[in-house]
């Protein structure tokens, strides 16, 4: 009776081991987990996003970007679990899952230009910059912004152009504009006017929209030749979205 | 001797005084502050204090008790101060609760750190009393009269002073005591001097503001380079910052048209405790400036009916007030419950267009209740949670928001002219949550045929009028296209969740609530929690769903009391009933069902006085609109009316049959429990005409008499096992405490799910049961 039962044992450590050992260690093993972890929940979520899962591109620009590098320190060790992360000065680096979720709802190709409001800890433009021919990213706080463009040539990431100043006007060299995509990583209680005159038409600006400070909804507001529409996709809480007068 | 009972006056004055401050600093620190947390955690202090003087009896003969007091009262002024420096220094985030474990330990050190100052003030008043048994009815009043003034300090304190020093106030108040207490002379010097230090810094001109988390919504403005504070004002009403933003000013305009292409001017940040924000927009002067107006959904009532005269219900930053100059309203009242905003914002330099007039803006009522016994009639009457949330001081969502109650709808409705119009602004939630709400009312209150729901990517406007809107179909119509905005309401061969909310089939409407994820009960005075919108099926709902935070059917600051709960629940096992259990269970030598009684009267009385305080304490916020008030009055009449009590239930317990005379008083409390519950609902509708002052002195009368027959269960019970075994008195605290400790907390989910009548009327129910058990504690003590 006892020699099955050790066999099974043995069979199951076997089997665990096996599992384990498909994976690579360290922070690639522990990214693909994570990249499960998101499939599973993009497909928990498809209800209200109307995707069942997530571009392979998005996934592939996932993979190639270390949550880990983009972390506090102190943090790294849960760099890799589906969850927000503090980064200092009230603000988060966000979770995985609504990364990859506003990636995928920009749809963006590889020769488009994207702008990014909101840099934070850098994370969110790396992995745009793996997707896109060239990312602008803008962040209101001074050391947030100087911080991630340390990080974005490190990475060596030559396609990411970063900028400390006020998003509100959209980018602020209108020779870049107009552009494919524009992404928001901060809440605002209106979709800024400046934004959508940046914006090609055909082109998607995917935001927070809601009261300040509370929760919000993601929204994809996509630019046609009539005018807008817009798609409200699931709530989420980010930072408040500022901006500046133009004087 | 009589030193003695100074020393307690003070000690018990300071105590409460620290806790009502507590209560006005943890709003402004901390994301979410529920005043049944901070009852919670002062019950816990008190009842740790009990477990702790169990272990000191034998040193209680020995030690020097004059000494003894004064390091105690030494060490509540220290920790005061310490313990909240020290809470201070966690970046709480209540909405990591939601998926980390950091939270929970802040939230425990919370109740370690923030319980320790009233350990102390217990340890004081306890030592007192056990050092002087002959005069234990003289040191108890002494406790009483100190607490009830205590109330009135923390008012005084907070109106005159900046927060943070209240609470060093709050801490002088502890060393004036230690003066008073300490044998020693070069004490008395060390104390004086100590407390002269800290007189000059309560006085001095510059204001100390404790630092928040940096998840608050000031905090994290200020993050923002070449961001400052202009102007702050404080007082026990709310702290209110106006901060400017020189690089990257603020832009609030919700509801804003996606087709507006012009800019929206300059603001200034209008921020409550730190929280509630709202803008104060500025201009050059130029009509352009205002021309964003016309491009929210706000703006729509101004347009149907021009040259109004206007009621708006709530201030804000005055941006509703410009709204309706910028349409040239011919008279505009507001109501706002914070007088002090008023002033605030008029003090402002009006280097851009002063945000109201005198010759526009009447007198102000303090309430919106106010209303309900005015003749006044308006042509529109506008409600806006957006841009002048009339609850913005309150502070919590759970906190009551008497202006969206159906009462205050169907005053509205009395006060509109024929022909005018009531209009709600609110945030347009997905799914919707409190538009819902608001919709239900209006469906209840306006005519189906006159009312209108539409929405902006951001907002929704609900519009009711009098009579059918069809003259005006034409140009709502061409204000939503001309801006892309949707009308929701009517909406033919189309269906969504307002016109199954209007159906005619009430069977029909009820299961569409029944099944909504969230709460849509109609709010009313008696649960008056219009931002709440939790279901106590939440639980089961997410568990359902892979307890995954996106999918977490419940606001934050909810979720928070949930945690405290549970938090409460942790800290009186660890600190309340594990201490006591190996020094004590084993001598409990009763009968199972004596035991069993034991344990449910005491379970029952604490329960019941802590769920009655708290509920009338959400009543009183509702009846004066001001959290620190109501906390102040509800307390302090507790304490000194159950004190009372206590004090003449001994004579009570002296009197024979004591069984008859113990049922007889349950019956009274019970009953008098019913007439206050009665009382407090219906002094709603007529509080606001009662001359100043007058409000209050009702409510202290009303309440005082309850009270008083609240102070009599537990001396009752405590004579009663004290001659089988003063160990039974030990349990019989401890019981108390940690029941207590939960039971503040409870309360207030009580009060939110189910209301204020029903939550009163169960915890008048305990106390009948535990009317009916006292009969059974005589056989213990037998």
């Amino acid at each position: 009776m006892t020699k099955p039962l050790i066999l099974l044992i043995y069979i199951s450590f076997a089997l665990v081991a096996a599992d384990k050992g498909a994976r690579p260690l360290g922070w690639e093993g522990e990214l693909m987990d994570l990249i499960d972890t998101i499939r599973q929940e993009a497909r928990l979520t498809s209800y209200s996003t109307g995707r069942g899962d997530f571009a392979e591109s998005t996934y592939a620009a996932l993979r190639k970007t270390p949550r880990h590098l983009f972390v506090p320190p102190a943090l790294r060790a849960l760099a890799y679990f589906d969850q927000p992360l503090p980064i200092g000065y009230g603000q988060t680096i966000s979770q995985p899952y609504i990364v990859a979720l506003m990636t995928d709802l920009l749809e963006v190709k590889a020769y488009d230009r994207v702008l990014e409001i909101g840099t934070g800890s850098g994370y969110q433009a790396a992995v745009l910059s793996h997707l896109a021919k060239e990312v602008y990213t803008i962040e209101i706080i001074d050391k947030l912004g100087e911080a991630a463009q340390k990080r974005f040539e490190d990475a060596g990431l030559k396609n990411v152009l970063g900028k400390v100043g006020d998003g509100y006007y959209g980018w602020p060299d209108k020779s870049k504009a107009p552009f494919d995509g524009i992404l928001v990583t901060a809440a605002a209680s209106h979709i800024p006017p400046p934004l959508l005159k940046q914006l090609k038409v055909g082109g998607r600006l995917v935001i927070p929209v809601g009261p300040p400070f509370q929760t919000q909804y993601l929204t994809v507001v996509t630019k046609t030749e009539k005018g807008v529409e817009t798609k409200r996709i699931l709530p989420v809480q980010f930072v408040p979205f500022t901006g500046a007068i133009n004087e | 001797m009589n030193r003695l009972f100074l020393f307690v006056f003070g000690i018990s004055c300071a105590g409460l005084t620290y806790e009502i401050v507590l209560f006005r600093l943890l709003a402004i620190v901390q994301e979410s502050s529920v005043i049944g947390v901070i009852i919670s955690l002062a019950l816990l202090g008190f009842g740790y204090s009990g477990s702790f003087l169990s272990y000191l009896k034998k040193f209680h003969d020995k030690a020097d008790p004059f000494s003894f007091l004064a390091y105690n009262s030494l060490l509540f002024s220290i920790s005061s101060v310490l313990s909240f420096l020290l809470v201070t220094t966690f970046d709480y985030n209540p909405n990591e609760l939601l998926w980390g474990w950091r939270p929970l330990l802040y939230l425990f050190l919370y109740f370690c750190a923030l319980s320790l100052p009233f350990f102390f003030v217990s340890n004081c008043i306890n030592l007192a009393m056990v050092f002087r048994p002959e005069q234990l009815h003289r040191v108890y009043f002494s406790d009483l009269v100190g607490a009830g003034l205590g109330g009135l300090c923390a008012f005084v304190f907070l109106e005159i002073l900046a927060p943070g020093k209240a609470l060093a106030a709050a801490s002088l108040l502890g060393v004036l005591s230690f003066v008073v207490i300490t044998p020693l002379n070069l004490g008395k010097l060390l104390g004086a001097f100590s407390g002269f230090l800290v007189f000059l810094f309560v006085i001095s001109p510059k204001d100390w503001s404790p630092s928040s988390t940096s998840y608050k919504p000031l905090a994290k403005a200020m993050f923002v380079p070449e961001t400052r504070v202009l102007a702050e004002s404080s007082s026990a009403y709310a702290q209110i910052s106006l901060v400017e933003s020189a690089r990257i000013p603020f832009r609030y305009a919700p509801g804003l048209s996606l087709y507006f292409e012009g800019v929206v001017p300059k603001q200034w940040g209008l921020f409550i405790n730190g929280g509630t924000f709202f803008a104060v927009t500025q201009g050059s002067g130029g009509e352009e400036d205002w021309q964003y107006f016309e491009h929210t959904p706000e703006s729509l009532p101004y347009k149907l009916r021009e040259k109004a005269k206007v009621l708006q219900v709530g201030l804000g930053g005055g941006d509703l007030v410009r709204l309706a100059r910028f349409h040239n309203v011919t008279s505009l009242t507001v109501v706002e419950r914070n007088r002090k905003l008023f002033d605030f914002l008029g003090s402002l330099e009006p280097a851009f267009m002063p945000p109201f007039g005198e010759e526009m803006l009447h007198s102000p009522p303090d309430s919106p209740l106010s209303l309900m016994g005015s003749e006044a009639s308006y042509d529109i009457i506008h409600l806006s949670d957006t841009l002048g949330s009339p609850s913005a001081f309150l502070g919590s969502q759970n906190d009551s928001q008497e202006a969206f109650t159906l009462e205050m709808f169907q005053t509205y409705r009395e006060r509109l002219a024929p022909g005018g119009l009531f209009a709600i602004s609110l945030w347009n939630h997905f799914p919707a949550k409190e538009s819902l709400k608001a919709w239900r009312m209006i469906l209840d209150t306006f005519p189906r045929d006159s009312s209108l729901v539409i929405e902006s990517l951001q907002t929704v406007l609900i519009l009711a009028g009098t009579s059918p809107l069809r003259e005006e179909e034409q140009r709502i119509e061409s204000f939503c296209n001309r801006n892309a905005f949707r009308v929701l309401y009517p909406l033919e061969g189309a269906s969504n969740v307002y016109t199954l909310l209007a159906q005619e089939n009430e069977e029909a409407v009820h299961e569409f609530v029944e099944a909504y994820p969230f709460d849509l009960t109609v709010p009313n005075f008696d649960s008056p929690h219009f931002l709440n919108s939790s279901k106590l099926s939440f639980f089961g709902d997410w568990v359902r769903k892979g307890m995954n935070p996106r999918f977490f059917p419940v606001e934050a600051d909810y979720f928070h009391l949930w945690a405290s709960l549970f938090m409460a629940a942790i800290c009186s096992i660890l600190f309340i009933l594990l201490p006591l259990w190996p020094l004590s269970h084993a001598r409990l030598k009763a009968s199972p069902g004596s035991l069993l009684a034991f344990a449910i009267y005491f379970s029952a009385i604490g329960f019941s006085f802590i769920v009655i305080e708290i509920a009338v304490i959400e009543k009183l916020k509702l009846l004066l609109g001001q959290s620190v008030l109501a906390v102040s009055i509800g307390i302090s009449s507790f304490l000194v009316g159950g004190g009372l009590g206590a004090l003449g239930a001994k004579k009570l317990a002296s009197k024979e049959p004591a069984t008859v005379w113990g049922l007889g008083l349950f019956t009274v409390l019970c009953a008098y429990g019913g007439v206050l519950c009665f009382a407090l609902s219906a002094l709603a509708r007529v509080a606001p005409s009662f001359p100043p002052g007058v409000d209050l002195l009702a409510i202290v009368g009303l309440i005082v008499p309850l009270a008083f027959l609240m102070g009599f269960p537990f001396v009752l019970g405590i004579q009663r096992i004290a001659e089988a075994s003063s160990h039974y008195v030990s349990w019989a605290w401890a019981i108390n405490g940690s029941v207590s400790v939960l039971s503040s907390i409870l309360a207030q989910i009580g009060t939110l799910h189910f209301g204020f009548t029903v939550t009163f009327s169960a915890a008048l129910t305990v106390y009948f049961i535990a009317g009916c058990v006292l009969p059974i504690l005589r056989k213990i003590s037998s």
